[in-house]
């Protein structure tokens, strides 16, 4: 296949995308993570049907670097609230905890299994713990609203899950950064973790500022729309050079603007519509950058990492019911109800192996797509069985404001 | 998005934009400085945001002093290009190339849905006689004035009389070359209606295919007294024939096309738009076709054959704005400042000529045609403008005479670079002037 022909391949992708947002089509057809076109990528990929091969996914990295910081970005911009609703401290604080708990609790058990299978030196070793905690402790927040869409879920649990998810987006994402800030081979070479750390996020917070003050000095919207593309791309770009991760970046200019600007609805409302576009071509080439053959101890670490993460996130559940009052009826199966994983894991698995070549990182990415398709397969079930013990499944049409929803059904 | 819409236009915010570009400019000094340039394709992403906020800070800057977002753009992308500030370089503005593509087709689906057939016959009498005359007029004088300067263009010295009196057909073909893209760029911002704004832009239009039919003819013409042994070849024009019907026929098939999906489906038009851009270019490339002329005439397709025609503008320039902001950042960034301080004199020389032919041939033609007094009186204006088209040119002739066409490109971009940075600003002046530009733009 031609450079051309894989664009307009990803642009037809990006086509189905902009039709699937609305909401009507999710209730229709379609997976929460979007993990169908993982698999479609998979065999499009060099290691079934060769009609993407390595080489010409290459010559799309930046395009697939900046694809995936900008689903951060969109993410960081809508952190703080699900719908028209703030998360609260509370919930949000719980989702940070419960997230670095499920992530922690499985980089331990990668980081002291692995020397049991392969010499893996202090890098490595980092990069595989590291990097598979970082792509197992998401919960998508897709998952929750496709409940609310499928099975006209309506209730505090659902908030509360919802509240959750999206809180939880915040680890994977300072995990990504801590460990390009830890591995990263290019850039600032010289300077230490922290500050690697600290112009990670003070890039996106810095150009987030100048997005701010700008767009709060009333620009058309063609002018917004530059100055939002122009900061994530210089965000994206600049991190991305300095050997620092991109992804974080992106997020913390979303995070900027969403917390200090004025308009941060208006702007919401103009990036989410491109969040889908972005997110299938993104991917189906993740999945065409699988490859099984470079990435060593699958077959161990698939099957380890899974149940380390279904325990703790039983733990999580457990956890959930001493502290909230929402979580009670539904048990520890709540836990697993967050197994689902999307766009977030997607990004960070593909931000890891775009920025590191390594078969460490490749090694990442299997997981993290494994674990995608593995939630899929858990966390609905266990969403709707948890919904259901708490009484909230079939409870009336989704209200639009809790979804972020315009009066049409479609997503705003 | 009322309350985004509403423009603040005060000190103030000039002040935050103008610290905005400082910080955006410092990130990327420090960055450039910093980053250990191994990956190739990563100062893309870099470039391609400093051009887009660099552009929209410094259109909106050099607003306040009346010059049009264009100039502010192509002024982003010298400062940041690799002549001044090298804080995009050569291998990144080559890398964005595929935007041109992009901005091009774009440019001329807007400009063929612009032209609409009420408006083209009112304004019919005024362009013909303002082409015929721009053209034949434009090509003897600016043929003339090479020939007279000759002797100060480097690479016209040794020539003997029949190629001096070829390379000058070429030169004044190219002088008779307009812009389409900062004509539509300038109407776009002002979003000016009024006679001057219909004229300039059908005139523009139709002069673009009447360049290329006339370079073809003039190449065809000039190569027997160039090359020894030489013959006019037939074949030339026949190819030349079969490009334009071919391209009217896809550009009226692709029109069609294009307004059954907007009165079908009509969604995500945007992705259509770039899709078609993209890939419908490099087809039409592969089987040589001249994707200007099949998108102007899908344009005019659309307006003109459907109803789809307003859906189909409005869709173009969501899609466009950011796409305008970096191709003329870009062409910005090609400016080659070196070439244009060496042959900057001999370049203001042929522009002024250039501009002193248009304003005189412009003023004939509206006395001819009868025309309005505002276009009697500034007709002129929108026909300075050379970019792209002028180049994609050059390297037309540069190819079919090697011989010296090296040194004729330099000098022919030596002039667009003058005529580029200062035909916009005219062209919005004029319209201003004229009170056709919309208010609050």
């Amino acid at each position: 296949m031609s450079a051309i022909g894989l664009l307009l391949g990803l642009l037809v992708l990006s086509y189905l995308g902009g039709m699937l947002r609305g909401t009507r089509a999710i209730r229709g057809f379609g997976l929460p993570s979007g993990s169908e076109y993982l698999c479609l990528g998979f065999v499009l990929g060099a290691q079934v049907l060769d009609l993407i091969p390595l080489a010409l996914l290459q010559s799309f990295r930046p395009l697939l670097l900046v694809g995936a910081a900008w689903i951060a970005f969109v993410e960081g911009l809508g952190y703080t609230r699900v719908g028209d609703r703030a998360i609260g401290l509370g919930n949000a604080v719980l989702g940070v905890l419960g997230a670095a708990l499920v992530g922690a609790s499985v980089g331990a058990a990668v980081w002291f299994a692995v020397p049991h299978f392969q010499a893996a030196a202090g890098q490595d070793r980092i990069l595989l713990a590291g990097g598979i905690a970082v792509v197992s402790c998401a919960s998508t927040r897709q998952a929750v609203r496709w409940a609310m869409l499928r099975y006209a879920a309506k209730g505090p649990l659902s908030d509360t899950l919802a509240a959750f998810s999206r809180a939880s987006t915040l680890v994977p994402v300072l995990g990504v950064s801590l460990l390009l800030s830890r591995v990263g081979e290019a850039g600032l070479a010289d300077v230490g973790l922290l500050v690697r750390f600290g112009l990670t996020w003070g890039i996106g917070g810095i150009l987030g500022l100048v997005a701010v003050l700008l767009i709060g000095r009333g620009l058309t919207r063609d002018e917004v729309w530059g100055v939002l593309v122009g900061t994530s791309l210089l965000a994206i770009g600049i991190a991305a050079e300095l050997g620092l991760s991109s992804l974080a970046s992106g997020f913390a200019l979303g995070l900027t603007i969403g917390g200090l600007s004025s308009r941060r609805k208006e702007l919401l409302g103009m990036v989410r519509g491109t969040e889908r576009p972005v997110l299938l071509p993104l991917a189906v080439l993740a999945g065409a950058l699988l490859n099984l053959r470079a990435a060593p101890m699958l077959l161990v670490l698939i099957p380890l990492v899974l149940s380390v993460r279904a325990l703790a996130e039983l733990a999580r559940g457990a956890l959930l019911t001493l502290v909230s009052r929402a979580a009670r009826p539904a048990g520890s199966l709540v836990g697993l109800a967050l197994m689902s994983m999307g766009e977030v894991t997607l990004a960070c698995a593909a931000s890891l192996a775009l920025s590191l070549d390594s078969p460490a990182t490749k090694t990442v990415l299997a997981v993290g797509v494994m674990g995608v398709l593995a939630g899929e397969i858990v966390g609905p079930l266990a969403l709707r069985r948890a919904l259901g013990r708490a009484g909230e499944l079939d409870a009336g049409a989704p209200e639009p404001e809790r979804l972020s929803l315009d009066p049409g059904g479609n997503e705003a | 998005m009322s309350s985004v819409a509403q423009r603040k236009g005060g000190f103030a915010t000039r002040l935050v934009q103008a610290l905005a570009l400082g910080v955006v400019l410092l990130m990327m000094l420090a960055a450039s400085l910093t980053a250990p340039q191994t990956d190739q394709a990563l100062p893309v992403v870099t470039a391609l945001g400093f051009l887009l906020l660099g552009g929209t800070l410094l259109s909106e800057l050099l607003g306040t002093i009346g010059l049009p977002h264009l100039s502010g753009y192509l002024l982003a992308g010298i400062i940041g290009g690799p002549y001044v500030l090298h804080l995009v370089d050569h291998d990144a503005v080559e890398r964005l190339s595929p935007v041109n593509t992009l901005a091009i087709s774009l440019i001329a689906l807007a400009g063929g849905a612009e032209l609409r057939v009420s408006t083209l016959r009112e304004v019919a009498r005024s362009v013909g006689y303002a082409l015929g005359l721009q053209s034949a007029v434009g090509l003897v004088v600016l043929s003339g004035a090479f020939i007279a300067l000759s002797r100060y263009v480097p690479f016209a010295r040794g020539l003997s009389w029949p190629a001096l009196i070829s390379v000058a057909l070429l030169w004044g073909t190219l002088a008779v070359c307009r812009s389409p893209s900062a004509c539509l760029g300038v109407l776009s911002q002002t979003r000016a209606k009024g006679p001057l704004s219909a004229c300039s832009l059908a005139h523009i239009m139709a002069s673009d295919v009447v360049v290329v039919v006339l370079m073809a003819c003039v190449i065809v013409g000039v190569r027997p007294l160039m090359t020894e042994g030489g013959s006019v070849s037939v074949e030339d024009l026949r190819a030349l024939g079969h490009e334009i019907v071919g391209s009217i026929a896809v550009g009226t098939t692709l029109g069609l096309g294009l307004a059954a999906y907007l009165r079908l489906v009509g969604g995500n038009l945007m992705l259509v738009l770039l899709a078609l851009g993209f890939g419908l270019t490099a087809f039409m490339r592969y089987i040589h076709i001249d994707p200007l002329l099949s998108f102007m005439t899908a344009g005019f397709v659309v307006q003109n054959l459907s109803l789809q025609g307003d859906k189909l503008l409005h869709s173009v320039e969501q899609t466009s704005s950011l796409v305008f902001t970096v191709f003329f950042a870009i062409a910005g960034a090609h400016l080659d400042v070196p070439l244009l301080r060496q042959l900057w004199p001999i370049a203001l020389g042929l522009c002024s000529i250039r501009a002193i032919t248009i304003f005189g041939t412009a003023r004939w033609a509206s006395r001819l045609a009868g025309d309005e007094p505002v276009v009697r009186r500034w007709g002129w204006a929108p026909l300075v403008s050379q970019a792209g088209l002028t180049i994609g040119l050059s390297v037309v002739i540069m190819r079919a005479f090697p011989e010296f066409g090296e040194g004729f490109r330099s000098l022919v971009i030596a002039c667009v670079a003058l005529n580029e940075v200062i035909g916009p600003v005219l062209f919005k002046f004029a319209l201003d002037r004229s009170g056709e530009t919309a208010p609050q733009t």
